[in-house]
C-alpha cells in the first residue's frame, strides 16, 4: 500500500479511531486530527484574539496541550468538543493576559501592496470603520460574525467551537446582522 | 416601529442567514406592503454580501502546520496513566511478586492437568494473553496480562461499575495464555476491548466491542459487547447487542438458498462460538497455566 492511498483510507477514519491510535502512539494519527480541526481551531482563535501571530501560537499550544492529555481522555469522549475547550481555556488565558499587556495588532493595518495607494488608503479607511463598528459588537456576535464572514466557516463548525447549538448560532449571527446595520446607518456607511 | 415590523425583522435576519430557507407567505407579503422592512432586508442582504469583501481573509500561514508538526515530534510520548502506588516502588514490586505467587500457586493446585490447552483467540490477541474459560470451555471476555491502553482512574470507578450481581457471582472460569503470535501486530478493538473488560470498566470494554464489530462484523464481537454492556449495567444496550448477534450475516450466500434451514443450530452464531472453542483448543503442555 502506498503512503497516499494509506493516508486517503486513513483520512475516512471517525475521530474516535484516530485518537485511539494516537493513544496507544501513532503520531501519524495525531497528525490526522490535526489536519481535520485545524481550521476551525484558527478560525475560533483568530475571531476571539484577533491577532494572526498570536492566533497560530495559541492554536499550536492546544494542540500541544491536547496531544500530552491523550492519556486522558476516555473512550466515548467526544475528541473535537475536547480540543475546542482547550482552546477555549488557553484563549481566555490569553485575553486576560493581555490585559495587563497591551498588544497592538501592526501587520493588519498594513495595506495591500498590489493596490494603487489611493485606492489602498479607502480599502483601508473602510475597513478600518468596519473594524470599530465590529469592535462595538458584542463577544458573541463578533466571534460568530467574524468565524463566518472573515474565516467562512460554516454554521456546524462554529458551533462546535463554541459548543452551542446551530441554532444559536443562526440567532447570533442575525443578531450580529441586525446590530450592524443599525449602526451602519448612524455612521452613514449605508 | 410597530411591534409587528420589529417581529418581521427578527424573522427576516434570520430568514437571510439561512442558505435554504424559503420565506414564508405572510412575511413576503409584510415586505412588500410594509417600506421600512423591505429596505431592512434589502440592507441586510447588502451587508451580508459587503463583509467577506471587507473583512480580511485570514488564514493560517503555511508553516503552522510544519511548525506544529516539529514540536510535535520533540514531545516524548506522553506515559500512560495507570496504576499509581502509594507505597515505595520496592514494596510495590514485592506485593505483586507476592500476588502472582499466590494466584499461581493457588491455581495451579485448583485445576486439573488435562485443562493445560492453549486457546486460539477469537480475535488477534498479544502474545501472552490470559483468555478465561467456562467449565464448559467456552471463552469469555478475555484479560491481559500487559497493559495496553488504561484509563485514568480506572481503580477508582472500579467499585461503582460492577454491577450487584457480577460481585456476588463466584468465579466459574479458569485462566489459560494464549501462546499463538498475533496475525497482526496492531492493536484492534476487540484487544482494547478485552483490556477495559479485565480491568472492570464493563461500559469502556462494551464500546470497544462495539467498535470491534462494527469493523468486523463478526456475530462473536456483538455477543461480547452484549456480555460487558450487561456488566455495565446497560440493560438496553445488551440487548440491543444481543439481538444484532442472533441476527444472519447479510453477506452470507447459504442464507439466500431457498433449502437451508435458518434456525439451524450449526449456522447460529453462538453455536460458532462453541465450535470455535472447543474446535481450537489444543493440549500442549508447555503453556503456562495460572
Amino acid at each position: 500500500m502506498t503512503s497516499a492511498s494509506m493516508t486517503q483510507e486513513q483520512t475516512q477514519e471517525s475521530d474516535e479511531v484516530l485518537v485511539m491510535a494516537a493513544r496507544l502512539g501513532d503520531r501519524r494519527a495525531f497528525n490526522l486530527l490535526m489536519q481535520r480541526y485545524r481550521p476551525i481551531a484558527f478560525a475560533y482563535a483568530n475571531a476571539t484574539l484577533r491577532h494572526k501571530e498570536e492566533a497560530e501560537d495559541a492554536v499550536q499550544e492546544a494542540f500541544l496541550r491536547a496531544f500530552q492529555s491523550l492519556p486522558k481522555i476516555r473512550v466515548n469522549a467526544t475528541w473535537s468538543k475536547w480540543l475546542m475547550q482547550i482552546l477555549r481555556n488557553h484563549c481566555i488565558d490569553i485575553l486576560r493576559h493581555r490585559k495587563c499587556v497591551q498588544i497592538q495588532p501592526l501587520l493588519d493595518s498594513l495595506p495591500d501592496l498590489g493596490d494603487s495607494p489611493e485606492w489602498a488608503v479607502l480599502k483601508e479607511e473602510r475597513r478600518e470603520k468596519l473594524r470599530i463598528v465590529i469592535d462595538g459588537l458584542a463577544e458573541k456576535y463578533q466571534i460568530a460574525l467574524l468565524m463566518h464572514y472573515a474565516s467562512g466557516r460554516t454554521y456546524k463548525e462554529i458551533a462546535l467551537a463554541l459548543d452551542i447549538p446551530e441554532s444559536t448560532v443562526t440567532g447570533r449571527i442575525a443578531g450580529g446582522l441586525r446590530i450592524l446595520r443599525e449602526r451602519f446607518r448612524r455612521e452613514g456607511l449605508l | 416601529m410597530k411591534i409587528i415590523c420589529m417581529l418581521r425583522q427578527r424573522q427576516l435576519a434570520r430568514l437571510s442567514v439561512k442558505s435554504s430557507a424559503i420565506m414564508p407567505t405572510t412575511l413576503k407579503r409584510h415586505t412588500h406592503t410594509c417600506a421600512e422592512c423591505h429596505h431592512f432586508y434589502e440592507d441586510i442582504r447588502r451587508i451580508q454580501q459587503a463583509l467577506p469583501q471587507a473583512l480580511a481573509q485570514e488564514v493560517s500561514s503555511t508553516d503552522l502546520d510544519n511548525l506544529l508538526w516539529a514540536r510535535l515530534q520533540q514531545q516524548p510520548q506522553a506515559p500512560i496513566r495507570g496504576w499509581r502506588s502509594p507505597y515505595p516502588l520496592y514494596m510495590a514490586a514485592m506485593s505483586t511478586v507476592l500476588c502472582l505467587a499466590a494466584v499461581g500457586y493457588y491455581y495451579n493446585n485448583e485445576l486439573p492437568e488435562e485443562s493445560a490447552s492453549v486457546v486460539r483467540p477469537l480475535y488477534p490477541l498479544r502474545e501472552g494473553t490470559v483468555v478465561a474459560l467456562t467449565p464448559a470451555g467456552n471463552p469469555t471476555v478475555p484479560t491481559t496480562k500487559q497493559g495496553l491502553v488504561p484509563t485514568p482512574h480506572h481503580r477508582r470507578n472500579r467499585k461503582k461499575q460492577l454491577t450487584p450481581k457480577a460481585k456476588n457471582t463466584p468465579p466459574t472460569h479458569h485462566y489459560v495464555v494464549a501462546v499463538n503470535a498475533p496475525a497482526h501486530p496492531q492493536v484492534t478493538w476487540a484487544q482494547v476491548g478485552s483490556y477495559y473488560a479485565a480491568q472492570g470498566e464493563y461500559r469502556d470494554a462494551a464500546t470497544a466491542y462495539t467498535f470491534a464489530y462494527q469493523q468486523q462484523r463478526d456475530p462473536r464481537l456483538a455477543f461480547v459487547a452484549g456480555q460487558a454492556a450487561e456488566n455495565a449495567g446497560d440493560p438496553i444496550q445488551a440487548l440491543e447487542l444481543f439481538t444484532q448477534t442472533l441476527q444472519p450475516k447479510l453477506d452470507n450466500p447459504n442464507s439466500d438458498k431457498p433449502g437451508k434451514d435458518k434456525h439451524d443450530e450449526t449456522s447460529s452464531p453462538l453455536h460458532s462460538i462453541r465450535n470455535c472453542s472447543s474446535a481450537e483448543r489444543t493440549v500442549e503442555s508447555s503453556a503456562t497455566i495460572f
